[in-house]
C-alpha cells in the first residue's frame, strides 16, 4: 500500500490531530480531564479502542472518525489531547482500490 | 400506567412517542433534538397509557456541574416500567447505558430500534439472545415505518403488569468489593437518594460531580469511605476509578454485543459518497453555501408566485365587504382592521413561512445540521464557540424558542450564555417573513440576501465581542454525526404542521384581537398619540412614516405582527406605494435587529436569568436602531 513508505516503524505514538485520513489508529492515552474522557467515553471512544480517521477538515479544523460503527466529529483543541498509536493498517471505508487512489494530505 | 421512553441520543424515542401519540415532539437528525420531556395519553390495547419522551442521554453518569432533566426524572419520578430504546447500529454503545439503567431495578423492556440501519450497516442481531443476555423482553422495531410498535407496547403493558426487574450484570473483582463497601456504608448511613444503593454507589465511585456533591452535603461522614474505596480501585488497577467503572461496563457491553450479533461488510452506497462531498475539505464549504442558497432561493421563488394571486384574493373580499357597511363608522373600521388583518396573516405570512418550514425540517431530518456543526467549527473558533453552537443558531431561524432552549446542549455554561444570545440576535421564520414580505417582494431578492449576510457579520462580531468579555472555558467539539437519512414526507408534513398549527391557534386570534385593538385605537384617534409618542424615535431617527409606530409596540407579542399591522396602519397591502425602498428597508432592518418576541423573551428569562435578559433587551433596541440608521444612509448612498 502506498501509505507504508510515510510511516516511520512498525507502530508510532502521536496525537489524534495529526492522524492521517484513513488511517487507523489505537487509543492509548485521553488526557484533557474527567469532563472530556466520560464524554468521549459515552460516544464510544475507550483507551484501547480502535479508531480510523475518516475526514479532516483544513485550517485545523475538527477531525471525523469513526469507532465502533459510530462516526464522530472531535476538535483539534480535543483531538490533540488524545494520545494514538498508528501501526501502519489502512482502513478500507467502503472501497479499498478507490480508498488508496484518493491522495493522502 | 405510565412508560418512560429513555435512550441514548437520536435514537428513535421521540419517532416512538409521535407513532403513539400523533405527532407532538418534535423529531431531527441530530442528537439533542429534544431538550425537555413531553408526556401524552395514548390509548394502547384499550388501555389508557400515559408516555413520557425523556431528552436524550448518553450516560446517567454526569460530568456537567448540573444533572440533566431527562435523569432527575428516571431516578426520582413515578413511573411503572422504562422502555429503553436501543439504536441497533450502534447496539456496544447503546448498551452501556442500558445496563445503567438495569441497575435503577425498574421494570423494564428494550426496544431494538432501527432495524433497518443495522441491516444497511451489515449487522444482524438475534433478537431472542440478546433478550437471553439482558434478561428482560427485546422487541425489534423500525419506529420510522410504525414497524414492531404494537408488539413493543404489548409487551410494555404485560411486564408492567409483572412488575420484576432484570439481574444485574456483575463488573469485575476489585469494582464488585469497591460497590460493596460504598453501598453498605450508604445503607448504613441511610442515605436514600430514590434509586438503588449500588447505583449510587456506581456514580459516587465514578466521581458524578453533582451527585457526589448532593451526597456528601447530606453525609459528610461517606466521602472518606468512598474516597478510600476509590483509592483501592486505581491501585488495584493502575486508572482513574471513573475509567475502571465505565471501561468495565465497555466491556461488558461489548462481550455482549459480539456474543449476540454478527457483521458483515456494509453497504454503505450513496450516502458514503454523498458524505465525502458533504464533508470534504475542498467541497464541504462550497456545498454548504449552495444548499443555503438553494433554500433561499425556493422559499422566495415560492413564496412569490403564491402571494401575488392570494392578496388579490383578499383584495377584492375587503373592497366587496367594507362597501356594504357605511363608511366611517365603528363596525367599517373594525371590520377592515379585522380582515387587513387576516389577509397580512393568509396572504403575506403563510406563502414565505411554509415552505421556509419545509426547507428547515428537510435540513434537520436530512441529518445535515450536525455536518454543518462539524464544516464551522472552525469558524467558531474564532468567535470563541465551538462547532456544536451552530445547531442552536440554524434552529434559531425557525423559531428562537427552542433554539434558546436547544442551547442545553452545550456543556459549559459560558458557550450556552454566549449561544443563547447570539441565537435571540438570528432572524427567526416570522422575522423572515417580514424580510420576504418586504424586502424581497419589493427591492429584490438581492436585498433580502444581503439583510441575511449582514444579520450573519452581527452575529460575528457582537460573538467575538462577548466570548471576549465573558470568562470561562469552551471544551471545544464533540458530537455525534449521525447517518444520513431521506426525510419522509409524513414526517416532514406533520413537523411543519407542529408549528403552523402553532402559528394559526396562537399568531391568529392575536392577531385578529390586535387589528380589533388597532381598529378601535383608530377609531378613538389613540393611535396618533402612540406614534406621536414614537415618533422621535420611528420619524426623526429612522425616517419612518409615523404609523409605523404601533405596528413596533404590536411586533412585540409576534415578529409577523409588525407585518401584518404595518398594511393595516397603512391602509393598503402595497407597502411600497406608501413607503419608498429606503423606508422598507429601514424598517425591516429595524424589525429584524429590535427586542425579540415576549415567547423569546420569557424563555430567555428561564434559561438565563431576568439580568442577561434585560441586558439583551437594551442592547437589541440600541442595535437595531444602529443598524437601522446605518442601513439608511448606506442605502441612500448605493442607490
Amino acid at each position: 500500500m502506498s501509505y507504508d513508505r510515510n510511516s516511520e516503524g512498525r507502530a508510532s505514538m502521536m496525537t489524534l490531530d495529526t492522524v492521517e485520513i484513513r488511517r487507523q489508529a489505537k487509543v492509548i492515552l485521553i488526557d484533557g480531564g474527567h469532563g472530556v474522557r466520560a464524554h468521549l467515553n459515552t460516544l464510544g471512544i475507550h483507551v484501547g479502542d480502535q479508531l480510523t480517521v475518516v475526514e479532516r477538515a483544513p485550517f485545523r479544523g475538527p477531525v471525523l472518525v469513526e469507532v465502533n460503527g459510530t462516526r464522530v466529529a472531535i476538535g483539534r483543541g480535543i483531538a490533540s489531547k488524545v494520545s494514538v498509536e498508528v501501526d501502519g493498517a489502512v482502513t478500507s471505508l467502503v472501497d479499498t482500490a478507490r480508498a488508496n487512489r484518493a491522495s493522502p494530505r | 400506567m405510565k412508560f418512560v421512553l429513555a435512550g441514548q441520543p437520536n435514537s428513535g424515542k421521540s419517532t416512538i412517542f409521535n407513532a403513539v401519540a400523533g405527532y407532538r415532539a418534535a423529531t431531527a437528525n441530530f442528537p439533542g433534538s429534544s431538550v425537555s420531556y413531553t408526556t401524552s395519553r395514548a390509548l394502547i390495547l384499550g388501555r389508557e397509557v400515559e408516555v413520557v419522551d425523556l431528552p436524550g442521554v448518553y450516560s446517567l453518569t454526569s460530568s456537567d456541574t448540573a444533572s440533566g432533566e431527562g435523569e432527575s426524572y428516571l431516578f426520582g419520578g413515578d413511573y411503572d416500567l422504562i422502555i429503553d430504546v436501543v439504536d441497533a447500529s450502534r447496539l456496544g454503545r447503546s448498551l452501556e447505558l442500558t445496563l445503567q439503567l438495569l441497575e435503577l431495578r425498574r421494570p423494564m423492556i428494550v426496544a431494538l430500534n432501527m432495524m433497518d440501519e443495522a441491516e444497511r450497516r451489515g449487522i444482524s442481531i438475534d433478537t431472542a439472545a440478546l433478550q437471553r443476555e439482558l434478561g428482560i423482553p427485546v422487541v425489534d422495531t423500525i419506529a420510522r415505518r410504525g414497524q414492531g410498535l404494537r408488539e413493543l407496547f404489548r409487551k410494555a403493558l404485560q411486564h408492567a403488569h409483572l412488575g420484576s426487574s432484570a439481574p444485574v450484570p456483575s463488573f469485575d473483582r476489585e469494582v464488585e468489593a469497591a460497590l460493596q463497601s460504598v453501598s453498605s456504608a450508604l445503607q448504613e448511613a441511610g442515605a436514600d437518594s430514590g434509586v438503588p444503593a449500588r447505583f449510587s454507589a456506581a456514580k459516587l465511585i465514578e466521581g458524578d460531580s453533582h451527585f457526589r456533591r448532593s451526597v456528601f452535603d447530606q453525609y459528610p461522614g461517606l466521602e472518606p469511605t468512598v474516597a478510600a474505596a476509590v483509592a483501592d480501585l486505581e491501585r488495584a488497577h493502575g486508572w482513574s476509578a471513573d475509567q475502571i467503572v465505565s471501561g468495565g461496563r465497555h466491556a461488558v457491553a461489548h462481550a455482549i454485543e459480539e456474543r449476540v450479533s454478527v457483521h458483515r461488510s456494509p453497504s454503505l452506497g450513496w450516502r458514503e459518497w454523498l458524505d465525502r462531498l458533504l464533508l470534504g475539505p475542498w467541497t464541504g464549504g462550497a456545498m454548504m453555501v449552495a444548499i443555503l442558497a438553494a433554500l433561499f432561493w425556493i422559499v422566495f421563488g415560492v413564496g412569490r408566485r403564491i402571494e401575488g394571486p392570494l392578496v388579490g384574493v383578499f383584495e377584492r373580499v375587503i373592497a366587496t365587504v367594507v362597501g356594504h357597511l357605511e363608511p366611517g363608522s365603528l363596525l367599517a373600521t373594525l371590520a377592515h382592521g379585522v380582515l387587513m388583518g387576516l389577509a397580512g396573516g393568509v396572504a403575506i405570512v403563510l406563502p414565505y413561512l411554509i415552505p421556509f418550514l419545509l426547507g428547515l425540517a428537510i435540513l434537520e431530518d436530512t441529518g445535515y445540521l450536525p455536518r454543518l456543526a462539524y464544516i464551522l467549527d472552525n469558524l467558531m473558533h474564532r468567535i470563541g464557540l465551538h462547532g456544536k453552537s451552530v445547531l442552536p443558531l440554524i434552529l434559531g431561524y425557525g423559531c428562537s424558542v427552542p433554539a434558546i432552549m436547544s442551547t442545553r446542549i452545550l456543556e459549559s455554561r459560558r458557550d450556552r450564555r454566549i449561544t443563547g444570545v447570539l441565537a435571540a440576535f438570528i432572524p427567526c421564520s416570522a422575522r423572515s417573513v417580514v424580510i420576504f414580505g418586504l424586502v424581497a417582494a419589493y427591492l429584490g431578492p438581492l436585498w433580502a440576501l444581503s439583510i441575511y449576510l449582514l444579520n450573519l457579520g452581527v452575529v460575528v462580531v457582537l460573538g467575538s465581542i462577548l466570548s471576549r468579555r465573558l470568562r470561562g472555558s469552551s471544551p471545544g467539539l464533540i458530537l455525534e454525526i449521525p447517518e444520513l437519512s431521506v426525510p419522509h414526507a409524513r414526517t416532514l408534513v406533520a413537523k411543519t404542521w407542529l408549528t403552523l398549527r402553532e402559528f394559526i391557534t396562537i399568531a391568529w386570534p392575536l392577531l385578529v384581537a390586535s387589528s380589533v385593538v388597532l381598529g378601535l385605537l383608530e377609531w378613538f384617534h389613540a393611535h396618533d398619540a402612540i406614534n406621536a409618542m414614537l415618533s422621535p424615535l420611528t420619524v426623526a431617527v429612522l425616517g419612518l412614516p409615523s404609523a409605523v409606530g404601533m405596528t413596533l409596540v404590536f411586533g412585540v407579542l409576534r415578529k409577523e405582527l409588525t407585518l401584518v399591522m404595518l398594511v393595516q396602519a397603512l391602509g393598503t397591502t402595497h407597502v411600497n406605494d406608501v413607503m419608498t425602498a429606503a423606508q422598507l428597508m429601514t424598517f425591516t432592518l429595524f424589525v429584524v435587529f429590535y427586542v425579540p418576541c415576549v415567547a423569546t423573551v420569557a424563555v430567555m428569562a428561564r434559561e438565563m436569568g431576568w439580568r442577561d435578559t434585560a441586558w439583551v433587551a437594551g442592547l437589541t433596541i440600541v442595535m437595531a436602531t444602529t443598524i437601522a440608521v446605518a442601513g439608511r444612509v448606506a442605502f441612500a448612498l448605493v442607490t
